[in-house]
């Protein structure tokens, strides 16, 4: 298919071997000497005032320090806010004496071990005045004055083009439906921590496994009165994200902390903590109307979306509005109104999670779309063979063209693969029923041609024994972002991956990059390596045109002038001492284009009717990927993608009572899909190449999680013959539809 | 501060007089998730030393299971599934490999969770378990012993030593459990059934399920419905436990979900019933 040496081939990532056998050591593993043990005291309550802190006895274990909210900076902040006056609504503080959700964050307990701070925090007595918590979404913008008192009660957003209502107007038919979507919890093994650490002149460290370190840098400043160039943030080793460690949870507490006190602080979290304190998967209550001619094709979409941000603003309305810029990229929409709202409430914030929107607004539209087809008696396949994006269409809404666009591509080879045409209809009898369901989606690659910049700057060091170091500032999340540049640089530069080191996210000493967020890694960041490597080897030619006669060609890695053939190694060496130049080159990347990827989900599945519990029988993922850097990369985050949609579409809900209390604080009452539960994903990939991304690559790993609920939803409503359009289908609401 | 582990059951007895409070440790799966993280706060003793605990032995009448044997122990071994498969059934659906391979049958009773899957299984086939403490030992069923949520009918300073499991002809057993998982699930629901079958015909039978409150929910209503109607009457079984498990818990907002996983299990439990029954040739 093509004569690439390392693009294109399952070659084994560095960190591998360490990682299956434990020793590849996270932030909480590897404890800095000194550094004092922070644990938060969180809020037991949705909605109160801190009335009074009984701490005396804390204070009487040996070395305990506590900080309030009384010392603690009144400064804002928002923590989904990544670069100075993006002007996301601040309304958060690093400790409260308002509480707004359990898990909110009173004080600081700081101890020379983890032990006594523990202790000390559960000797500290918290008397509260309670407010009525705000659980419900639909009195949640009567309520706001209640939870916050900066005078908003909703963050709305609008996107419109087209003549909607004539379209809606002149429809010939119309169609309806509200489905809601929930909250869930990321479910990285590695719970939230940091550490930061004051060094001399007035730098202060961070430690933190984040995914936009220029990000935490903002954030902190935003607490502190320090010069951007003094907050050094270090990412760490991190134990997967999802979005999770997108947004800043703890890292301006820590930072604030340790800076007061002159003193290492370390802040360490447990499951529970990490899920009733950090950040969540917005739950969204969307409305969808599509208008059809009469052969079927849309003439308009009309959106009412609600995402529930919880206690605080985070970077909610930006999901919100994300979800709305993925919907006139998916089918041909002539005309499209988007109206949406961020509502807050009494519960755990919610913020970035895998897809960012994506997986609910193709949620909301893909199971609509099924049940508007069943309704109206129209074949899913035709309806989308009629109305899906056709490639190198432009986006109507007026944000970047869609480029190499596949989807049809993904649904025609599906479709033949999954043998559509003999599982499409249920067996429809008895206790146990089977289904077959699809569902469509796009994503993005960066944000090219959106309000925000894109840029990535990398530099590369080719090295005296042929080795490289390529300088990035990426942040590996798990996902293989730092192999597949290594592999990428690899192409380029004949140097074998093993032999290229690459340098993960440190804004002292790493080039400006926007953060590993919005499926930008492989496109933006691919290409900006690929960039880089390539003007690194015309350094090296250049220089080495002024050393050795003749023209110098660069052939399988190693230099041929006239006469000789030189290593690359012995060319570095030879330039450096008789030119006293190092073959070292920067660049900064300014992506031209942002083109949709695609994903088609097929699923066969069998109700147990009396049960409620789902068995997924086959599934299959088709994705266009433009081109696989790396297969096994590639399959691994679709393996993942479907593990955690498949949670979204049955099993995962974060869920709060009347009082606010969550109805799940850990892995005992909060189920993600497991082992024995996971189903053989086939997969196959679209590789027809993408402009603009290296070697033809786009994104995968927000993408693989987003066809995966409506599929499954689809699956079960044509075997049940219902229309559930409350995720997750759980075992009760199946149950409680049978008996109807 | 270091667990105490005993070597026979009279040092344990020595322990247990003169601690005041104390903690015992079984397979510890229960006690490290409530525990683990912090200091002990009072002396642990750990049970894993006293021989007397362990072993599955077999007479004539009847079957002897030390306390300390796991879940792994039961699920795996082949003397016990054809004269106790419910138990085997029971144990081998029990949390994950790793749980399994530390839990034991007596933690599992004397924790009492409402959702401990080997208490109804015991219970189906009239297991009595044999405690033991300064005062002397003493015979209880094991239907008997969990009373409602980690409440179990056992004095504090009394340990579970065995259970004795009566071996009569022509006895079957099933177990069913729903979770919310195939696996590494707590139960939803359990059911654990046994019969004594004679030509053909159910002469006796007995049926628990777990999660109503308490571990092991004896339903005689729907004992009757398989002396009178056998094994194929799965409706009317089904109605009988669904009738058990709103007497059990009644206007509770899970109600309606057990009741129809009670119709599941009915099926699921007849169904594997029917099956041992044509194994033996009853």
């Amino acid at each position: 298919m093509n004569d690439y040496r390392y693009v294109g081939k399952n070659i084994l990532r560095a960190d591998g071997p360490d990682k299956v056998r434990g020793r590849y050591g996270y932030l909480a593993d590897e404890p800095l000497y000194g550094a004092l043990c922070g644990a938060v005291l969180f809020s037991s309550r949705a909605n109160a005032l801190v009335k009074s802190l009984k701490m005396e006895k804390a204070l009487e274990l040996p070395g305990v320090q506590i900080l309030t909210f009384h010392d603690a900076p009144a400064s804002r902040y928002n923590s989904g806010e990544w670069f100075p006056g993006q002007n996301d609504h601040p309304d958060e503080t690093v400790l409260t004496g308002h509480v707004r959700h359990i898990g909110d964050r009173i004080a600081l307990v700081l101890a020379e071990d983890r032990p006594t701070a523990l202790a000390a925090r559960a000797l500290i007595e918290v008397e509260y005045e309670d407010l009525p918590p705000v659980v419900n979404i639909d009195t949640a913008e009567e309520m706001a004055a209640r939870l916050h008192e900066d005078g908003h009660s909703a963050f709305p957003g609008r996107l419109e083009y087209g003549e909607v209502d004539a379209a809606f107007a002149k429809a010939a038919l119309i169609a309806e439906d509200t489905i809601t979507t929930p909250k869930i919890h990321h479910a990285a093994m590695e719970p939230h921590a940091v550490l930061a650490v004051p060094r001399p002149e007035e730098v202060l460290e961070i430690h933190s496994p984040c995914q936009i370190m220029f990000g935490v840098q903002h954030a902190i400043a935003e607490v502190l009165p320090l010069p951007l160039s003094k907050i050094r943030v270090i990412k760490v080793r991190m134990g997967g994200t999802f979005g999770g460690k997108q947004e800043v949870v703890f890292e301006p507490l820590c930072a604030w902390a340790a800076w007061k006190l002159g003193r290492p602080v370390s802040i360490d979290t447990t499951r529970e903590e990490t899920m009733v304190a950090t950040r969540t998967r917005a739950a969204t209550i969307g409305k969808v109307q599509t208008a059809l001619d009469g052969e079927g094709r849309i003439l308009a979409r009309r959106f009412d979306i609600t995402a529930d941000a919880g206690a605080y603003l985070s970077g909610t309305k930006k999901v919100m509005m994300a979800m709305g810029k993925k919907a006139s990229r998916l089918y041909r929409l002539p005309a499209m109104r988007y109206e949406g709202r961020a509502l807050r409430t009494s519960t755990t914030p919610a913020g970035a999670c895998r897809g960012y929107g994506s997986p609910q607004i193709h949620a909301i539209t893909e199971i609509h779309t099924d049940l508007m087809c069943t309704r109206h008696n129209i074949d899913p396949v035709e309806f989308r063979r009629l109305n899906l994006v056709e490639p190198f269409d432009k986006d109507p809404a007026g944000a970047a063209d869609l480029g190499n666009a596949r989807v049809r591509d993904c649904l025609e080879l599906g479709l033949a693969a999954f043998e559509w045409e003999r599982r499409k209809s249920p067996s429809a009898e008895g206790r146990f029923r089977r289904g077959a369901g699809f569902a469509c989606c796009t994503h993005g690659n960066g944000y090219y041609k959106t309000i925000y910049h894109d840029v990535a700057g990398m530099s590369m060091r080719l090295m005296e024994d042929g080795s490289a170091v390529l300088r990035a500032g990426v942040h590996e999340l798990g996902n293989a972002a730092v192999p597949v540049l290594a592999q990428i640089a690899a192409e380029v530069t004949f140097i074998e991956p093993g032999r290229i080191t690459v340098m993960e996210g440190d804004t002292l000493f790493n080039n400006y990059d926007i953060g590993c967020q919005a499926s930008r890694g492989i496109f933006v960041m691919g290409e900006c390596a690929r960039l880089c490597a390539e003007k690194a080897i015309e350094m090296l030619l250049s220089e080495a045109g002024k050393i050795w006669e003749g023209p110098v060609r660069f052939i399988n890695g190693v230099l041929h002038t006239g006469s000789e053939i030189i290593s690359l190694g012995e060319a570095v060496r030879q330039i450096e001492m008789k030119r006293s130049q190092a073959v070292e080159v920067h660049i900064q990347h300014r992506p031209e284009f942002n083109p949709a990827c695609y994903g088609v989900h097929f699923v066969d599945l069998t109700v147990d009717t009396l049960t409620g519990l789902v068995r997924i029988e086959k599934y299959l993922a088709v994705h266009d990927v433009g081109q696989a850097i790396n297969p096994s990369f590639v399959k691994g985050q679709i393996y993942g993608g479907v593990q955690m949609g498949l949670g979204m579409a049955l099993t995962e809900e974060l869920a709060f009572d009347d009082s606010g209390r969550p109805s799940a604080r850990n892995f005992d009452k909060y189920h993600l899909i497991n082992a024995p539960d996971m189903p053989e994903v086939d997969i196959i990939l679209v590789e027809k190449g993408e402009e603009g991304g290296p070697f033809g690559a786009k994104s995968i790993g927000e993408v693989a999680t987003v066809p995966v609920a409506p599929a499954v939803v689809n699956a079960v409503n044509r075997a049940l013959g219902s229309e559930m359009t409350v995720l997750p289908l759980t075992p009760a609401r199946i149950v409680a539809h049978m008996a109807g | 501060m270091e667990p105490m582990i005993p070597a026979t059951l009279a040092e344990l007895a020595e322990m247990i007089k003169t601690a005041e409070k104390f903690r015992l440790l079984a397979g510890g799966t229960d006690y490290m998730v409530a525990h683990g993280r912090t200091a002990p706060d009072r002396p642990v003793i750990d049970l894993s030393g006293i021989a007397e605990l362990h072993g599955i032995t077999f007479s004539e009448n009847e079957i002897v299971i030390g306390a300390m044997e796991t879940m792994s122990a039961l699920s795996a071994h082949a003397g016990l599934r054809p004269k106790a498969a419910c138990l085997c059934e029971a144990a081998s659906r029990v949390g994950s490999w790793q749980i399994r391979n530390r839990a034991t049958v007596g933690g599992n009773m004397a924790n009492a969770s409402p959702a401990a899957d080997t208490p109804a299984a015991l219970a189906a086939l009239d297991a009595k378990a044999r405690l033991v403490s300064s005062r002397g030992a003493r015979m209880a069923a094991a239907g008997d012993i969990p009373i409602g949520p980690n409440r179990a009918a056992i004095e504090p300073d009394e340990i579970i030593v065995s259970f004795h499991l009566p071996i009569k002809p022509g006895r079957i057993s099933a177990f069913g459990k729903i979770g919310s998982r195939t696996q590494v699930s707590i139960a939803r629901l359990n059911l654990a059934v046994s019969a004594v079958l004679e030509g053909g015909r159910v002469i006796e039978a007995r049926v628990f399920m777990g999660t109503l409150g308490a571990a092991a929910l004896h339903c005689p209503e729907a004992e009757k419905v398989l002396v009178e109607k056998g094994l194929e009457a799965e409706e009317q079984f089904g109605g009988a436990l669904a009738h058990a498990a709103a007497e059990a818990i009644p206007g509770r907002s899970t109600l309606a979900y057990k009741q129809s996983g009670a119709r599941a299990l009915a099926e699921d439990v007849l169904t594997g019933l029917r099956a041992e029954a044509m194994k033996g040739r009853l």
